[in-house]
């Protein structure tokens, strides 16, 4: 089974390629490691920069609040990459080079990533915010109002961290998933995921909001100067729109319309007829359901087409056993015995010779002799078009010189160690050369000349019928180009013609040795 | 944003979004004003619904708290005064066309299609223009004279409000692109076969441009309510009015775009699935964006394929055309040449042998040598038989089954109701099925005795066809003898069935047009 697999089309996927080139080895650990780094150095700072004014007075550079901070920073930088350790431990194993199933590793790859983001999340940002809710809440003395809706949008907010590891994790893992698609079983089921497409892009969508609507209410209320909560405003705004149309939008986008593109490069091989296209299937989701149509779509094609192609070659061998039979049929039961009856006719005529007495019906029986001869040949003649004897017993070298033998032009065959092949690829090359054979001698004028050479090239026969004479177009020969072309398809191989009006015709074709 | 086209031929797929069945059912319910009903609606939605919305969450920005009243009705009356016109003027251009299709005269599908999809983007971008330009900023001057802004906050506010438009115009391209979807899949069958217009955004970029809008829209938003809400020190009414903005949002963001996605992955897979169980679509284009590009690319390919097949098929009736012809013309140079020659041979004979009466020793033995001629006669015929019966060509297909059947080794039971000659390869094509199937027959070596069964029933257009043969070939045999009459059969536009193997009588069952 060949994958469409699409080379890394964006600047991302190039990236993620190269870490993974280096980092092979480690490449599991050192991404949870810097996601975890990620978190306490951009995330953690990011959001309690902006929340912290939402919650109340603590100033972020306080002592108090550096005292919560610093557990919590130390805890998510080690239990985050921790948390997921687990989860991936089948990638990293394979990464590894340690036998492992590869369906372990996809749903690793592709399944877990949303489940293991949710429960990474939850492991730090639970304890941390109790912590610092315990540090910075108190102090100003909430009611539960207060508290459910700062843990309402800490959630919210927590979330859209967690998809966004989703997001970049899917992106990171993808040179793995890419090893490992042409090692899954055939009949591997990706079954169906939570994360669908309508459920991914509205992630992204609610979650840019989400962060935007909390961060500027947030960054508002922690001043009374309005010119300052409009230019935090604006500048919180536009920065998240940035941030967030490019990150997250970005990467909901790119997971969904690389496959779009991948579904539409498969189309177009398939329209080429490249044998074995299938799409990988990614995540159980609509678009997985789509890749699935199409493969099992491809397979239907070309099982079609194969059955198709071997009825057209069956019909053909048959006709072909059939023209031996014939041929076989008039030489032994009707040939054999009429020659018997042209034997006994010599001794009947031997008898008469002696005879002068009978003079009359020694030349009658003379004449009869003579018509039995001329049925022996007529028999003979037809016997040899139906399907040459020199073909089934010395093969192609011997019968297609016996036919340049009877061209009404000169022609030379070259047909040095072209061997045997099988009956139906012998008689489709016969047929092809004998045809083209006669259109020369109807087409090309008395004075030309014709090759027809047969070589053996690779694990194919070639064969070529060129005349040096004058052409033809196409149009009066082109039944008989036609069935040529057809019966030597239908072995398996092809044929082209090239023809003008005054310039030399050739016949070249192959077919399966 | 509706994007898809339902396949003219039906293609069993979920449109599931409501929002789907609700334009179409409008479309149905207006008729020709639909386009009409639509801007007004889009227009009257503006006014009456996104002008007090962004009232409210707006001027709280300008102006540090929630506006009066009066100045929400102010905007109102703008929205209306300038929102319905806005709608109108934006969308004029295509009127006339769209209008035209909608009225069932002729309109030309390509400029239709072109309104409903490719100047969508510019049309949502305009009615935004045009709504923050005239409304806002008549707005603005009138609260920003009695706030007596400077420059810089007049800027800084105007600037923020465009910003705050983008939103707009992303609700707008994905109001219209859904209230004009009905529309594009109407004129999408028409389209030329080559159209391959596609949009300026791409389906990746639209969703971009539409996160980063509403996101702009919501920061604005909210930062307007944070300063509405500042002087009542209750920052969770904030948290709570943001998640609830949001989620309104998210809804109707949703209900509208991400159905587009997924409509259109579905219309997709519903297309494959029509190939993988034989029944080959077409995808419509309908949005010119990526899933256009994938539906061509899929079209193509059903073409390709289609031809390929198509070709395969005829390649295989000519194969067999031509073999049958040959054997024709065997039998026809059998009969007028060596059988000629053998009638003279016979009849020279015949003059010998009377000739030699009075020689009675020399009479036999050529009466000897005749007899053996004679049986050499029988063969040839025999043989010329069974390379083509010439009754087949001369009298049809019930002769020359009854003929093949008479000089079979087996016993064969003919049922044959035809009522008219066939197109000479569906009765070549028949005949040698028949015709195998008794020499098969006559091969069998067993207890019993083989009979053969032939029975053909000619009704309307086409004719079944059963073979039956008693006691049953060996399995290799009955393969190739269902092989090869399904191939002669198929090569005729026909199809067969080999019966269970396990049953005690090797049964085949075709059907061939004959007409």
């Amino acid at each position: 089974m060949t994958h469409t697999a699409l080379e890394n089309v964006s600047w991302l996927d190039r990236l993620f390629a190269r870490a993974y080139r280096r980092i092979r080895r480690n490449y599991v650990e050192i991404w949870l490691a810097v996601s975890g780094l990620g978190i306490v150095l951009v995330a953690w700072p990011a959001q309690y920069a902006t929340l912290l004014p939402l919650w109340g007075p603590a100033e972020p550079g306080s002592g108090e609040f550096w005292r919560a901070m610093s557990p919590c920073l130390v805890g998510t930088a080690f239990l985050m990459p921790w948390t997921a350790l687990h989860p991936f431990r089948p990638i990293a194993l394979f990464l590894r080079g340690k036998p492992v199933d590869p369906a372990a590793v996809w749903y690793a790859c592709v399944r877990r990533i949303t489940w293991t983001s949710a429960a990474c999340t939850a492991t730090y940002s639970i304890p941390c915010n109790i912590a610092l809710l315990l540090v910075v809440g108190p102090p100003r003395g909430w009611d539960l109002g207060d508290y459910l809706s700062h843990w309402f949008v800490a959630s919210m907010i927590t979330v859209s961290a967690g998809f966004f590891f989703v997001l970049i994790w899917e992106v990171a893992f993808r040179p793995v998933l890419r090893e490992i698609e042409p090692l899954l079983p055939a009949e591997f089921d990706p079954g169906s995921t939570w994360l669908t497409l309508s459920r991914r892009s509205a992630l992204a969508s609610s979650s840019a909001m989400i962060y935007t609507g909390a961060a500027v209410a947030s960054l508002a209320a922690g001043t009374d100067d309005t010119d300052v909560v409009l230019a935090t405003a604006v500048v919180a705004t536009v920065g998240s729109a940035a941030t967030f149309g490019g990150a997250i939008t970005g990467l909901v986008a790119h997971s969904i319309f690389r496959r779009v593109h991948e579904l539409r490069v498969a189309l177009v091989r398939i329209g080429l007829r490249e044998p074995g296209v299938r799409v990988a299937v990614r995540a159980g989701d609509e678009l997985d359901a789509a890749a699935l149509s199409l493969n099992r779509m491809a397979e239907r094609l070309e099982h079609d087409d194969a059955t198709l192609r071997a009825s057209r070659t069956r019909l053909a061998s048959v006709a072909d056993a059939e023209r031996r039979r014939m041929e076989r049929d008039l030489r032994r039961r009707v040939l054999v015995r009429l020659e018997q009856v042209g034997d006994r006719l010599r001794e009947v005529e031997d008898d008469l010779a002696e005879r002068p007495d009978l003079a009359d019906l020694h030349r009658l029986c003379d004449r009869v002799r003579s018509s039995v001869a001329d049925a022996e040949t007529e028999i003979n003649r037809l016997a040899r078009g139906v399907y040459p004897a020199e073909l089934t017993e010395a093969g192609l070298g011997a019968a297609l010189t016996a036919a340049a033998e009877r061209s009404a032009l000169p022609a030379v065959v070259d047909a040095d160690g072209v061997g045997r092949l099988d009956s139906a690829r012998e008689a489709a090359v016969y047929f092809a050369c004998n045809e083209a054979l006669q259109n020369a001698a109807k087409h090309a004028g008395e004075q030309a000349r014709v090759t027809v050479t047969l070589a053996r090239v690779g694990d194919r026969l070639t064969f070529a019928v060129a005349d040096d004479g004058q052409g033809f177009t196409q149009a009066p020969v082109g039944r008989g180009l036609e069935n040529m072309r057809d019966r030597v398809r239908a072995a398996g191989g092809d044929l082209t013609v090239k023809s003008e009006p005054g310039v030399a015709t050739t016949v070249t074709g192959w077919v399966p040795a | 944003m509706s994007t898809t086209s339902a396949s003219p031929t039906g293609a069993a797929r979920r449109v599931g979004a409501w929002s789907d069945g609700l334009v179409a059912r409008a479309r149905v319910r207006w008729g020709p004003r639909y386009l009409f009903v639509l801007v007004m609606a889009g227009g009257a939605f503006m006014s009456y619904v996104g002008m007090p919305v962004q009232t409210l969450t707006a001027l709280p920005f300008w102006t540090g708290e929630f506006a009066p009243l009066s100045t929400v009705w102010m905007f109102v009356v703008l929205g209306v005064a300038v929102g319905v016109p806005a709608m109108v003027l934006v969308r004029l251009p295509s009127y006339a066309v769209v209008t035209a299709h909608l009225r069932g005269e002729p309109a030309d599908p390509v400029a239709v299609w072109r309104s409903g999809v490719t100047v969508l983007p510019r049309v949502a971008a305009l009615t935004g223009g045009v709504w923050s330009l005239v409304a806002t900023g008549v707005g603005l001057f009138v609260v920003g004279r009695r706030e007596e802004f400077d420059a810089l906050a007049w800027t800084g506010a105007y600037a923020a409000q465009l910003l705050a438009a983008a939103g707009l115009a992303a609700f707008a391209l994905m109001f219209f692109q859904l209230a004009l979807f009905p529309v594009v899949r109407e004129v999408a069958p028409y389209l030329p076969a080559d159209f391959a217009e596609t949009t300026a955004v791409s389906g990746r970029q639209r969703l971009i441009l539409l996160n980063t809008a509403i996101t702009l829209t919501v920061g604005f938003q909210s930062a307007g309510l944070s300063l509405g809400f500042m002087h009542q020190g209750r920052p969770w009414v904030v948290a709570v009015v943001v998640v609830g903005i949001v989620s309104t949002y998210v809804w109707i963001f949703l209900g509208l775009a991400a159905a587009d996605v997924t409509r259109r992955v579905d219309e997709l897979a519903g297309a494959l699935n029509g190939m993988a169980s034989g029944r080959p679509l077409r995808i419509l284009p309908s949005s010119g964006d990526d899933f256009d590009e994938t539906a061509r690319a899929f079209n193509t390919m059903v073409d390709l394929l289609e031809e390929n097949a198509r070709e395969l098929r005829r390649s295989r009736t000519r194969l067999v055309e031509v073999a049958d012809e040959a054997r024709r013309r065997i039998e026809r140079d059998l009969h007028d040449g060596a059988q000629q020659n053998l009638a003279l041979v016979s009849m020279q004979l015949g003059q010998l042998e009377s000739g030699s009466r009075s020689q009675p020793d020399l009479a036999a033995r050529v009466h000897a040598i005749r007899g053996d001629l004679g049986a050499v006669v029988a063969e040839m015929r025999a043989l010329a038989h069974g390379i083509y019966p010439a009754a087949l060509e001369a009298e049809g297909l019930g002769s020359a089954l009854r003929a093949a059947a008479r000089e079979s080794d087996v016993p064969v039971h003919l049922d044959l109701a035809i009522a008219t000659r066939w197109p000479a390869p569906v009765e070549a094509a028949v005949y040698f099925c028949c015709w195998e199937a008794l020499q098969r027959a006559g091969q069998v070596e067993g207890e019993r005795d083989p009979t053969v069964t032939l029975r053909i029933d000619e009704n309307g257009g086409s004719a079944a066809l059963l073979i039956a043969l008693d006691p049953p070939l060996d399995p290799e045999h009955a393969v190739e003898l269902a092989h090869y009459v399904a191939d002669r059969l198929g090569a005729v536009g026909g199809t067969s069935t080999a019966g269970d193997p396990a049953r005690p009588a090797t049964l085949l069952r075709g059907e061939v047009p004959v007409r």
